[in-house]
């Protein structure tokens, strides 16, 4: 799983796991001072959801959006798993390296 | 703004950018939080921040955009290599295959040919059956159209009374449109000649319970119904009567003597149903006057009704509506419905039903055939499979695996069946325009005949299943070789009991279902040509006949008709090469209405249903000698008995023999009516004519004058001496110079209705008769085909067996005795399914039982003789060689 990926996967976890496009961009912006795109973001949650990490739900259209209903996307016990895995395997590398 | 404003501000070119860079799946979403967001920036930075940040998001999106598609494809292709890989194995198989059979030319052509002819004959036959049955009504929903009868006493079924049809209307629960017919024949005079047409005055709502609108105009509205004298044309009256005039709309349709404007016109192929006709007779539709259903009698009843089943109604819920209606009705009036009730039909089921049944019946001989060109297909593979044995064993010596046979094996059978199959479209094309030549004019929709979308699916379908079934079972069979055996054997081919089983199986098999086709043909055949060759009474050669139907204001009263009827009889007889003319208010032969009569002498009757039922036949003129009708006794009716006080009639043998059994009819009376009796007086007794058809035996029968005002309209019946084609203009002339405005119509010689009336028939036969041919043909092709295959495979062994010293002739015995075996099991479960399908030919056949023990013994001997022969004629060829050559043969 890539960098961002995690970032975006945290994301949805730390907005109580039912976030969507714009809350999980302005998270990330937010907490890492990066400017992110909504093509890096969606784009990403398009791989997260192949691989079965990420699972969304349609809400209300309103007219400030053009008509176009927000998707809420949820992480799955799946996108969990993989990101304990990921942290694991981190922090198993970097125990007794110090930079 | 133009355009951005529409979308509150965001840059469009931007929009689309970001709309390109994102995935398809989820680009909505995304577009619509940008959107969001952007209109969070304006309200907050102003429009050139929040534009500067859209742009700014939609160019930083493109790379992650292009990254994503690169993804996509790569992923793609990898998933279509592992595909190509998969299909390899496949496609070199076909290969092999198509290689393999154009090898073997005359095995590959046998079974092109017999697949051809199965799936043609049962795709056309398809095509057939679904224009036909499958989509007869093409109006919407026409599954939920009914319609409703009343029956009585009488038995089933008649249309309703007027006054009835108003309670169903506002009674119901379970219609959600409900429409009363009253179709007649009008005539048109608005026209350079007056015509008849076909037409219904018809109550408002049947449009929209239709669901049908109009091509141009309106269709009828309940105002109309209060007398408005409009009139609400089909496409065919407009396209020709009336020359496709755009602007009919507004103009004026003389019908009966009445004027009627033109507010509609129907689309093409719109008709309101009835049990009465055929979809699309009803060239025009008038408003039923609401005064004239609500001012009918209630128990007289002629007006067929037609209804639409509300949503979640059923047939079955809607009639328990109708018996609750019905019983409502019995105990408020009880004199005229006390012993009444209703009936409902679909729409197909009454239209239909009978069509459907014999359609469905040929198309299960089809099905026969193609199960019987299966067969023949299944028998060739295995017999070809026997042949390859010692090749498969060499391939499984070498490491091929039983699946990779079996996919070679099934790979042929495929191969095959599509071809086979693409053939027989090829075929059932042809064959669908040859059936819409041959299929008689009493079958619906013969214009919708084609081989559609579905009849191509059909076909496939048909193709698929041989390959699987008929294909797989050798192929499986054959690949379980037996390795040691078959290399030892050298090539020499035998079958392993389970394979002889099965084609034994095969073989009788289709003997087994030829016979029972054979059968069903051969009693068809007979059966038609007993329903020809009866005697129905009267002579149909040399007669013209004419629909006469006086209607308008002139014939309104006092029996006007009578006298007109007697100016066109006159006129007609005055023409060269009449022999004789008469008119009668139904043809023979094509029904007719009848009524129970009390003969005088027997006890008072308690209700009018008792007494004999006994056929009413309005008649003028020379009728009798013009039909060839002979007179029995007493005398015919003559100008004396046409006058109102007159009681002379004449009756059939039939009722003379009911009425009076052993008595002189002469002088007899019977009456209609009890209270007070309108006696009727036998002055005559003629022979019997089949009134109700050519199925129907003789009916009791009385014919009166049509003084007595039983009918109104008639038939001109005329003998000619000379050419009938030359005479039937003069004999219109004659008609019109009567009364310009009442043409007579439906011209034609009594031999040609006759040819019509047979004409279904004809076809059933002469289809089943052509799939019984075709299906023995197969069968003994098939018999032939593989018991001579497996004789010639024994040649070898044969030669052998007479080197040491066996004679022929035993060889051949051993060799015949095992084809009259098999034909001996194809023959008795053959008997089996001819016991079995006897209950639905008997439905079918007139005249002959349904088990036919000439044809049977015929049957079963062709087929016999069939096994024998296939099996004699190799095995003789084979003992005749020389045994060097039988054992150099391998």
């Amino acid at each position: 799983m890539g960098e961002f990926e995690q970032l975006v996967l945290l994301a949805i976890l730390r907005t109580g796991n039912d976030a969507y496009g714009m809350e999980v961009r302005e998270e990330i912006e937010k907490r890492t001072g990066r400017d992110v795109s909504y093509g890096a973001v969606y784009t990403a949650l398009d791989r997260l959801a192949t691989k079965g990490y990420v699972a969304h739900r349609l809400g209300e259209p309103t007219a400030e959006r053009g008509g176009r209903a927000r998707k809420y996307f949820q992480v799955l016990p799946a996108g969990r798993e993989a990101l304990r895995d990921t942290q694991r395997a981190l922090s198993v590398m970097w125990e007794g390296v110090a930079l | 703004m133009g355009h951005g404003e529409d979308r509150g501000g965001v840059p469009r070119f931007w929009e689309a950018v970001l709309s390109w860079a994102l995935p398809a799946e989820l680009r909505d979403a995304a577009v619509g939080d940008a959107a969001e967001e952007f209109h969070g920036r304006l309200t907050r930075s102003g429009g050139r921040a929040a534009v500067a940040w859209y742009r700014r998001q939609a160019l930083r999106s493109i790379l992650p955009g292009v990254v994503h598609r690169i993804r996509a494809a790569r992923g793609a292709w990898r998933e279509t290599e592992r595909e190509v890989e998969r299909m390899g194995a496949w496609i070199r198989d076909f290969g092999l295959a198509v290689r393999a059979l154009r090898k073997r030319p005359g095995f590959s052509l046998t079974v092109l040919v017999t697949l051809a002819l199965g799936v043609g004959a049962t795709t056309s036959l398809f095509g057939v059956f679904r224009a036909v049955f499958l989509e007869p009504v093409p109006l919407p929903d026409s599954h939920e159209l009914v319609i409703v009868m009343e029956q009585g006493a009488f038995g089933c079924c008649g249309p309703a009374s007027g006054p009835d049809f108003l309670d169903w209307e506002e009674r119901n629960r379970v219609f959600s449109g409900i429409a009363l017919l009253n179709p007649g024949t009008f005539t048109l005079t608005a026209l350079d000649e007056p015509q008849r047409v076909y037409g219904t005055f018809v109550t408002a709502g049947a449009f929209d319970m239709l669901r049908v609108a109009p091509l141009m105009g309106r269709t009828l509205l309940p105002e109309d119904e209060a007398g408005a004298q409009v009139a609400v044309i089909s496409y065919p009256l407009w396209q020709n009567e009336l020359g496709a005039d755009p602007d009919v709309l507004g103009t004026s349709l003389e019908l009966n003597g009445t004027a009627y404007t033109v507010v509609g016109v129907m689309p093409e192929g719109f008709d309101v149903p009835s049990p009465w006709s055929q979809i699309g007779r009803h060239r025009l539709y008038l408003p039923f006057e609401r005064t004239r259903i609500s001012g009918g009698s209630r128990g007289s009843h002629g007006w067929p009704v037609v209804a639409r089943l509300a949503p979640g109604q059923t047939q079955a819920t809607a009639q328990a509506d109708m018996d609750r209606i019905m019983r409502e009705l019995a105990q408020e009036y009880p004199q005229t419905n006390g012993d009444r009730s209703a009936k409902l039909f679909t729409v197909h089921e009454y239209l239909f039903g009978d069509a459907g049944k014999q359609l469905g019946i040929i198309l299960g001989a089809a099905g026969v055939v193609l199960l019987i060109a299966c067969g023949n297909v299944a028998g060739l593979l295995l017999a070809r499979a026997a042949g390859r044995e010692s090749e498969l064993a060499v391939r499984a010596a070498l490491g091929a695996s039983r699946r990779a046979m079996v996919r070679l094996l099934f790979s042929e059978a495929l191969v095959l069946a599509l071809v086979g199959g693409a053939l027989g479209l090829l075929f059932a094309f042809v064959a669908v325009d040859g059936l819409k030549a041959v299929l008689p004019p009493s079958i619906p929709r013969i214009e919708g005949i084609r081989v559609d979308g579905w009849a191509l699916l059909f076909a496939l379908g048909a193709s698929a299943f041989t390959a699987v079934v008929f294909g797989m079972v050798p192929a499986l069979l054959a690949s379980r070789t037996n390795l040691a055996s078959s290399v030892k054997e050298g090539g020499y081919a035998t079958l392993a009991p389970a394979k002889e089983r099965l084609r034994n199986a095969f073989i009788v098999g289709q003997i087994a279902l030829g016979l029972v086709l054979a059968n069903g043909a051969a009693l068809l055949v007979r059966s038609y040509a007993e329903v020809r060759g009866q005697d129905f009474g009267f002579e149909s050669e040399g007669i013209i006949t004419m629909a006469l139907n006086p209607a308008g204001p002139r014939y309104g009263d006092d029996l006007r008709y009578v006298d007109y009827y007697d100016d066109v009889l006159r006129r007609v007889g005055a023409l060269p090469g009449v022999v004789s003319v008469g008119t009668v208010s139904r043809l023979p032969l094509f029904g007719g209405s009848n009524g129970n009569v009390w003969v005088e002498g027997t006890p008072p009757r308690q209700n009018g249903g008792e007494g004999p039922l006994v056929e009413v036949t309005s008649v003028t003129g020379d009728y009798f000698a013009t039909m060839g009708i002979p007179l029995l006794r007493g005398r015919l009716l003559e100008p004396g008995d046409s006058s109102s006080a007159a009681t002379g009639v004449v009756v059939n043998q039939r009722m003379a023999d009911l009425a009076w059994p052993g008595e002189d009819p002469l002088g007899k009376r019977f009456s209609f009516n009890d209270d007070p009796p309108n006696w009727l007086t036998v002055v005559g007794v003629v022979g019997n004519v089949q009134q109700w058809g050519p199925e129907q035996a003789p009916q009791a029968q009385l014919y009166a004058p049509f003084v007595r005002g039983w009918s109104t309209s008639a038939y001109l019946t005329v003998r000619a001496a000379t050419d009938l084609d030359a005479l039937v203009p003069r004999i219109r002339e004659a008609v019109l110079a009567v009364d310009p405005t009442q043409p007579p119509s439906d011209v034609r010689t009594m031999g040609d209705r006759m040819e019509r009336t047979f004409a279904q028939r004809r076809f059933y036969t002469t289809l089943i008769a052509l799939f019984a041919a075709s299906a023995l043909f197969l069968a003994a092709a098939g018999v032939y085909g593989t018991v001579s295959y497996f004789v010639t495979r024994r040649v070898r062994e044969m030669g052998i067996r007479i080197a040491l010293g066996a004679a022929g002739t035993g060889i051949l015995g051993l060799v015949v005795r095992r084809g009259v075996r098999l034909s001996f099991w194809g023959i008795a479960f053959g008997l089996v399914g001819v016991w079995a399908s006897t209950r639905v030919v008997e439905g079918m056949v007139f005249g002959v039982e349904a088990v036919d023990l000439p044809t049977l013994v015929g049957g079963c001997l062709t087929l016999a003789a069939v096994a024998v022969a296939a099996s004699a004629i190799p095995a003789a060829r084979a003992v005749r060689i020389p045994p060097v050559t039988a054992l150099r043969s391998e």
